[in-house]
């Protein structure tokens, strides 16, 4: 007879170790988040929001009959103080379902990240890059469109 | 009434030596060599997409050029990335092939990154789904020791690109890495990380595993026989300071292919046709200690059944 004890204990302490790194790529992009706000001066924030994958994907090239629409995730670049500030996308962001490697990508680039200080270094090289800084910049100095003025 | 015609793409990597890391260290006559070898691979043997490592966007550009390639363009991407310098690029038929997209794939590991491989997307000639090319050049095993957790970073990080690719199609993809791995097919980095494996049916029962049929050129090309002097061979890359090792060749210039291409789907691999090009004087130069060259080209060819109305 199958002794399944052992099997049990072994999954019970890979879960948690799951849930640890999912946890840590949270607080990674937290304290990221907590940063760029700072910095922002109340004009930046960053987020992680949810797409759908664009049509012109190769998974609408081959996908047929149409099936459940697919999304991403992305980390996105907003001004907080105008509510109608638009959503610059900055990268992918794609933790594997046992957290690491969490997949960063943006441009033409595709980085995978193993552990915390690759995760850390990866976000420091992407806010280096000057596409994603322009972005960013973009978001900080979006002002609010001005109403026009009624016509009678 | 229809016909079937058979379409055949060529797909080869050769490591040039002239520009590791993307410095230039070549004489001229090194480089005309190199041209040389480079024409031999484009002419006689027919290739449609040379990948080459040990490349600057300079020397592409001089090779196309100078060799009034007209039919042929090059993707360069050898870029400067940070700390990283990516040495690769690829020269191909034009008209036979279009080039829709590159991406730099790379591996973070702990405060340095490591070169993954260059993803070119491309469209081949009768083909309805693109071609998913990752050309590779993973560090030196100066730098980065034989089975060391970095190389099985480059495994994993490779693996896990794939991966990405894959979850964008509902059926397998069509997916080739090429290059110069500096790893042989049976280190942990391939076949243990990247599932690269030697058994063919295992590969076209499981889209899980690649095949690579580069495990085939692991030992000498050429049977001993007594009393006879022959040009065998026993790997792509013969290390000429390699005293204290058990070999002076390794198989680290290699192809592997993804499950699609050697199942019926569209393209498929040829084997016959996939191997190391063996060509006089490289072959000779390769073993020699004072030049620069040291690997041989590898070709891999892919082919389509078409039907076409007569």
């Amino acid at each position: 007879m199958s002794d399944y004890a052992n099997s049990f204990r072994e999954g019970v302490e890979e879960a948690k170790k799951v849930q640890i790194a999912r946890k840590e790529i949270e607080d990674i992009f937290t304290d990221f988040k907590t940063q760029i706000q700072r910095l922002g001066d109340g004009k930046l924030a960053v987020a992680l929001e949810e797409f759908i994958v664009s049509e012109g994907g190769w998974i609408h090239a081959v996908a047929f009959p149409p099936k459940k629409v697919e999304t991403y995730t992305a980390i996105v670049a907003f001004n907080p103080s105008i509510k109608e500030s638009p959503r610059y996308k900055i990268a992918k962001w794609k933790p594997a379902a046992n957290g690491y490697p969490c997949l960063v990508k943006w441009g033409d680039q595709e980085h995978y990240c193993e552990d915390k200080q690759s995760l850390e270094r990866c976000l420091e090289i992407l806010l280096k890059d000057p596409l994603v800084a322009e972005k960013l910049l973009s978001a900080m100095t979006f002002e609010k469109p001005k109403e026009q003025p009624k016509t009678k | 009434m229809e016909e079937t015609i058979k379409h055949s793409v060529r797909i080869a990597w050769w490591n040039t030596s002239l520009a590791p890391l993307a410095e230039y260290r070549a004489t001229e006559e090194e480089r005309k060599f190199a041209i040389s070898i480079i024409m031999r691979l484009l002419y006689e043997e027919s290739v449609d997409c040379l990948a080459l490592g040990e490349i600057t966007a300079d020397l592409l550009k001089q090779f196309v050029n100078a060799a009034g390639l007209e039919e042929f363009s090059f993707a360069d991407c050898s870029t400067i990335f940070d700390r990283l310098k990516f040495d690769v690029g690829i020269i191909y038929r034009h008209n036979r092939i279009h080039l829709a997209k590159q991406a730099t794939v790379i591996a973070e590991y702990g405060t340095s990154s490591l070169k993954v491989a260059q993803r070119l997307d491309l469209q081949l000639p009768q083909g309805v789904n693109p071609l998913h090319l990752f050309v590779v050049h993973w560090p030196s095993r100066k730098w980065c020791h034989e089975n060391t957790a970095k190389r099985d970073t480059l495994g994993y990080s490779l693996r896990s690109a794939a991966q990405e690719v894959m979850f964008t199609y509902k059926y397998p993809p069509q997916m080739i890495f090429i290059g110069d791995f500096n790893d042989d097919p049976f280190d942990q980095s391939l076949a243990g990380h990247l599932l690269a494996t030697r058994d063919r049916s295992r590969a076209r029962h499981s889209p899980s595993y690649f095949y690579n049929p580069f495990w085939r050129y692991l030992g000498e090309s050429h049977p001993y026989m007594p009393n006879l002097k022959c040009d065998s061979i026993c790997g792509t890359y013969c290390q000429r300071s390699s005293s204290g090792e058990e070999t002076q060749w390794r198989t680290f210039d290699q192809v592997i292919l993804s499950h699609a291409l050697i199942n019926s789907y569209e393209w498929q691999l040829n084997e016959e046709n996939t191997f190391i090009a063996r060509m006089k004087p490289l072959d000779d130069i390769v073993r020699q200690r004072k030049n620069i060259f040291d690997h041989l080209p590898i070709i891999s060819t892919i082919e389509l059944m078409a039907e076409r109305s007569a």
